[in-house]
């Protein structure tokens, strides 16, 4: 059922975001200490390794993006639907550059496009949020 | 839309922060409406109203352009 309140829910509890923010960190220092010694070049390169931070980096924003804010209320609701919006028209943009320019430097995969995606949905809440 | 939000909470003697508490929102929310940034729910308004014990009608006006 609608109502004038029906607007855009978080799925997690606040404390979600907490974790969110420390599987990015880890991954973050993870990735320089692997890079930074020739000793893991061959773990760096392989695909499973890629895959696996490219994983995790997405579990993390995702886990941010859809944490509770401390008071969850209609403006917040609201927000997290305007950054809904912005991140959807971003993603539509992307995959229309993508496909216009098919020899573009742009890569198109999965990961980019929802990374993107989450990073535009996060910057758009809290500049909002903020103003 | 034209509020009068700001004098009656004043005249209540109640900071943004006392109300946002008592209705069960951010004193962000409470400052944007203030400020004409944000039009709340019917149920949002109407929570304001009883607490400020005032008709809904005092604190939001239409005005000629809505």
């Amino acid at each position: 059922m609608f109502s004038d309140t029906t607007t855009f829910s978080a799925w997690f509890p606040h404390r979600f975001k907490l974790v969110g923010c420390v599987i990015l960190f880890i991954t973050g220092v993870l990735a320089t200490f692997l890079q930074l010694g020739d000793v893991f070049d061959e773990i760096v390169k392989s695909n499973a390794f890629r895959s696996g931070m490219r994983s995790t980096i997405l579990i993390g924003l995702f886990l941010i993006a859809s944490s509770r804010e401390k008071i969850e209320d209609e403006l917040v609701g609201l927000l997290r639907l305007k950054s809904f919006e912005w991140s959807f028209r971003w993603g539509i943009l992307y995959t229309i550059v993508d496909l216009a320019f098919p020899a573009s430097s742009i890569e198109l995969s999965g990961f980019s496009l929802i990374f993107s995606m989450l990073i535009v949905y996060l910057l758009v809440f809290y500049f909002k949020k903020r103003e | 839309m034209k509020n009068n939000l700001k004098i009656a909470r004043v005249q209540k003697n109640l900071t943004q922060q006392d109300l946002a508490e008592r209705i069960g929102v951010s004193r962000q929310t409470i400052n944007s409406i203030e400020t004409n940034r944000y039009i709340p729910s019917t149920l949002l308004a109407l929570k304001v109203s009883k607490e400020l014990a005032c008709k809904v009608e005092e604190l939001f006006e239409l005005e000629q352009d809505d």
